[in-house]
């Protein structure tokens, strides 16, 4: 299909519009790497320790940046001019939408990275390449339904509140789902709540793959049940949206 | 006849509890250059809408080269200038046409209308820095890129001096001489006369007029005479004046619509209305267009 074959470009577009704010991109890249070195670092004494780390905040990256980034990308899009144009052009619309998604996927590529590279320098993971790519790897995949939460959030907010919303939303959920400190050194009454986060759900993930193991079901399975239903209410949303522009 | 490009037949749009378009019927024939006129508000963006599918009627069927416009291979076909000529402020005036050149699948050619439409001097700027003018021309080179058969013009010219209307007119023109079918919305009626051939004059979600450019001229070429009356003058009977159509607010301060000024102007004088500050005015389009609306509906000279 033709529109599938240009989807890599429209991505590359994106991507360029993304980079072309770079005060946005720089922040956007040191703050996870930023909050490694302040709170990782310290406690990333031995290599499993520091691997679960690099984790941790390679998780809070991608979550970061995908969630931070699609809300605040399709809250501007539903109230911009552009993306009427964009609609009444020969290409699906789910074309634009899938290519900020790979966009947003990139950027988290990125911060990733800065967050591997400063593990790399400060601490000792003890990981080859062969361990390492599938890791992180695994770290963007599940990311996805922060990604959907993402659509949710820019659904129901205006490029106005998409900031504040997502900021609220995503710093809580990081902090209260172990990744900056770990569970256990978390209050008792956060601990509670942690269970059920979904952000508890993709750390626990991570630490196991981290520490080569593979994932308890109750963790992964529920990363994917979360994954459903956020999609599934990005739909929704988004269909209702149509409607109420398009129809 | 050929198959009409544009079909709009017993077109209804509401939204919630406003009624953008009641009962519209007209149909563009391949070639035809319509000008689409109305006041603000008339509900020619909502045609417009309904033309690029991005809203659906409530009632009736629009139909752009036989088919719903929704279609993708109809959208192939029409091009059209971007909604409040909003572009993504950090592209780069050379890539959105080679973004759309590539959303087109068209093999567009983007060069052509860097010379065509005067984009040289900011080919390689950021959209966000573009003026006025400057957007006009690249909203004209985005409708154009797929080289169309239907374009889509949303007010080409508004805002413009007139030597950069003139090399829009020309562009228009040259598609026009290719073949191609343009409908264009506008609030001048020097464009309407410089480009189309039959206008139809929409007015609160409803066709008022639709025929020749001639026509259309006779209708709303119309005069204002403005004046006030002496205090206490308010015995005099003004309807005994030749006009269209006339006001008098506060009793005292009169508008008088005319489409033969000297003729009023000399009846006022006879009928010895002693009136001050008078003073005489072509009327706008959208002033004209409300008068007739005026004198349409309580079945007045039109």
């Amino acid at each position: 299909m033709s529109a599938l074959r240009k989807l890599p470009r429209f991505a590359g577009y994106a991507i360029l519009e993304l980079l072309r704010q770079p005060t946005y991109v720089l922040t956007t890249l040191i703050f996870p790497s930023m909050f490694f070195w302040f709170f990782g670092v310290p406690n990333a004494q031995e290599p499993q320790a520091a691997r679960m780390l690099m984790g941790s905040f390679a998780a809070f990256a991608v979550l970061g940046v995908v969630l931070f980034q699609l809300t605040v990308a399709v809250a501007q899009d539903r109230a911009g001019h552009w993306s009427l144009y964009l609609r009444s052009l020969p290409v699906p619309s789910w074309v634009f939408l899938t290519a900020r998604l790979a966009a947003s996927f990139v950027l988290a590529l990125m911060a990733v990275g800065l967050v591997v590279l400063t593990a790399f320098l400060s601490t000792d993971p003890g990981m080859g390449a062969r361990e390492l790519v599938p890791f992180v790897l695994w770290v963007l995949v599940g990311g996805f339904p922060f990604a959907s939460l993402g659509l949710v959030l820019g659904s129901l907010t205006d490029p106005k509140s998409a900031v504040p919303v997502a900021n609220l939303v995503y710093l809580p959920l990081s902090f209260a789902g172990g990744l900056w400190i770990p569970p256990n050194a978390l209050s008792s009454g956060v601990r509670a709540i942690s269970e059920y986060l979904p952000t508890r759900f993709y750390g626990e993930v991570v630490w196991a793959l981290a520490r080569g193991e593979t994932p308890a079901a109750r963790w992964s399975y529920g990363l994917v049940a979360y994954s459903v239903v956020f999609f599934a209410a990005a739909l929704v949303l988004h269909r209702r949206d149509l409607r109420d522009r398009f129809g | 006849m050929n198959a009409p490009v544009c079909e709009f037949r017993g077109v209804g749009k509401s939204f919630g509890g406003f009624t953008a378009l009641r009962d519209l019927d007209f149909t563009i024939a391949p070639g035809e250059i319509v000008g689409f006129l109305g006041p603000n508000g008339a509900g020619k963006s909502t045609s417009l809408k309904l033309l690029t599918g991005l809203r659906r009627p409530t009632t009736g069927t629009v139909r752009v080269f036989g088919a719903a416009p929704t279609d993708l291979e109809v959208r192939r076909r029409v091009g059209m200038t971007p909604q409040e000529l909003e572009f993504p402020p950090t592209m780069k005036v050379r890539e959105v046409l080679d973004f759309l050149a590539l959303a087109y699948g068209c093999g567009g050619d983007p060069q052509l209308w860097r010379e065509k439409l005067d984009l040289g001097q900011v080919w390689d700027r950021r959209t966000q820095g573009l003026s006025g003018g400057e957007k006009r021309r690249l909203g004209l080179a985005c409708a154009l890129i797929s080289g169309p058969e239907l374009l889509l013009l949303d007010e080409p010219t508004t805002g413009l001096d007139v030597e950069a209307r003139r090399l829009l007119w020309e562009v228009v023109r040259e598609e026009r001489r290719r073949g191609v079918t343009i409908l264009l919305t506008t609030h001048y009626l020097e464009e309407i006369e410089a480009l189309s051939d039959r206008v139809i004059v929409i007015d609160q979600g409803r066709k008022l007029f639709e025929g020749g450019v001639k026509e259309i001229r006779r209708r709303v070429r119309m005069t204002k005479i403005e004046f006030e009356l002496p205090a206490g003058g308010d015995g005099i009977d003004l309807t005994r004046i030749p006009h269209l159509n006339f006001e008098c607010r506060d009793s005292r301060h009169c508008l008088l619509w005319t489409r033969d000024s000297d003729e009023s102007l000399r009846a006022l004088v006879e009928a010895g209305v002693d009136f001050r500050h008078l003073s005489v005015h072509p009327a706008s389009l959208e002033e004209a267009f409300i008068q007739l609306r005026a004198t349409a509906s309580h079945g007045g000279p039109a």
